[in-house]
């Protein structure tokens, strides 16, 4: 059991590694509108869909942490947006969208990724007035903001889409009840 | 399913979050950051040459006459095209009295609102922030503005927040400011409206800003808008190498 535990989280620990990578990959390599598409949150979106548990919300943390090595913003603006803004979505699936359709799953996508990026231009603009700096949301960043929160929507619809299909199939319990009702 | 508690978790997450940045402004967690970033640069760079250059490779006009599946072919090109960047590097090091660090891309645009450009040199190899990013033969990429030990961070010219002071090579040698349209498109602003612009003028770096050298290329003016109702007039500007094309780049040390 305790050897168990460690070769879990030893996996966890390097599956959250490999997410980073991917991210970083993902957004270099890919030119817009391709690279719009936040793997990171698409993924901790689906845990969370499927299973919330603490555990995912912790690993988010960590791996938002790293990411935010990599961005020009002050340190912890951008995981500060992304976390709250996974919390919330966390928060509205187990208390207001306890229904798991597409949907659901659409709106979940889109509400987390709008939710980040209002908290992002409140702190980016809070940032500005600290530091005297001068910003501007243009409507092509409010554009661009819009096209990377419908493509991770869409992303993940899609994901939870074949992701179910083959759960439900492959899952044991559920065999187990269809047999028994038939 | 089970039901979980959440409010612990929350909490939980709440408290690692802030400590980890209180930490962080201390300066406590330096070492780990650096530790960390340079393993996830090393795991990134293979995956991300391996891509872009193949890409490149398959965009590349001469493939078509050799098969492209051929690894070996697909590689000369790579070094035939790191070759000629560097080339380039070389032959601008010659003429400037200037040192320049150079540093291959490592990733870039992590977030969609800047266009940022990571470098595999930072404060260890002697850059500093506000050094100019310059391509081949003194073509203006940007500006550095976040260094940590082995990484820097560049805005590019087409970037929203990028502001370079620059320069017109025509008969008024009119200056004005280079604004980046959100990785978009480039533009000269504050151009008096008396003064004429042909199209195909060539632009450079102005002198007037700290650190910045006169005379590193920018691009040419595509289009001028001139409108009777605006007291200045401004410039579209076509880049003089495509920014998302670049593998090695120089930084300037000007101080």
């Amino acid at each position: 059991m305790y050897l168990r535990n460690i070769v879990k989280k030893i996996t966890t620990f390097l599956l959250a590694n490999f997410l980073i990578i991917l991210h970083l990959s993902w957004r270099t390599i890919f030119h817009q509108p391709i690279d719009l598409l936040n793997i990171i949150m698409v993924v901790f979106l689906w845990l969370i869909i499927f299973n919330p548990r603490q555990r995912y919300i912790l690993v988010a943390t960590y791996v938002l942490l790293v990411c935010e090595l990599f961005y020009t913003s002050p340190f912890g603006l951008e995981s500060f947006a992304q976390i709250s803004a996974l919390l919330i979505a966390n928060w509205l699936l187990l208390n207001i969208f306890t229904n798991r359709s597409l949907v659901i799953v659409f709106f979940i996508g889109l509400i987390t990724m709008i939710t980040y990026r209002l908290v992002y231009i409140l702190l980016t603009y809070c940032n500005s007035l600290i530091r005297n700096h001068q910003i501007a949301f243009s409507p092509i960043l409010i554009r661009t903001f819009f096209n990377e929160a419908l493509i991770t929507a869409c992303t993940l619809s899609l994901i939870y889409l074949i992701s179910s299909i083959f759960i439900k199939r492959l899952r044991p319990e559920y065999i187990l009840e269809t047999s028994q009702t038939i | 399913m089970r039901y979980y508690s959440f409010k612990k978790t929350y909490l939980l997450v709440i408290g690692i979050f802030f400590s980890i940045i209180f930490l962080h402004y201390l300066g406590i967690l330096n070492f780990i950051e650096n530790k960390i970033s340079d393993t996830v640069v090393l795991a990134l760079r293979p995956i991300t040459t391996k891509f872009q250059n193949n890409t490149k490779a398959n965009l590349c006009p001469n493939t078509t006459t050799t098969p492209i599946n051929d690894q070996s072919i697909i590689k000369n090109k790579i070094l035939e095209q790191e070759n000629f960047e560097l080339k380039n590097q070389l032959n601008f090091k010659k003429h400037s009295s200037s040192t320049i660090i150079t540093a291959e891309i490592v990733a870039k645009n992590l977030d969609t609102a800047d266009q940022i450009i990571i470098l595999n040199r930072g404060s260890n190899d002697g850059i500093k922030n506000d050094q100019p990013v310059i391509y081949g033969d003194g073509i203006l990429i940007g500006k550095i503005i976040k260094l940590e030990n082995n990484l820097s961070f560049a805005r590019v010219l087409s970037d929203n927040q990028s502001k370079i002071a620059a320069t017109i090579l025509n008969s008024d040698h009119s200056l004005g400011v280079i604004e980046g349209g959100f990785g978009l498109s480039i533009k000269m602003t504050f151009i008096p409206r008396n003064e004429n612009i042909i199209i195909g003028d060539e632009i450079i770096t102005s002198g007037l800003e700290i650190g910045i050298p006169r005379g590193l290329i920018i691009g040419k003016v595509a289009a001028v808008e001139n409108e009777s109702y605006q007291p200045f007039q401004q410039a579209i500007i076509t880049p003089a190498v495509d920014y998302e094309k670049i593998n090695f780049v120089g930084v300037l040390s000007t101080q």
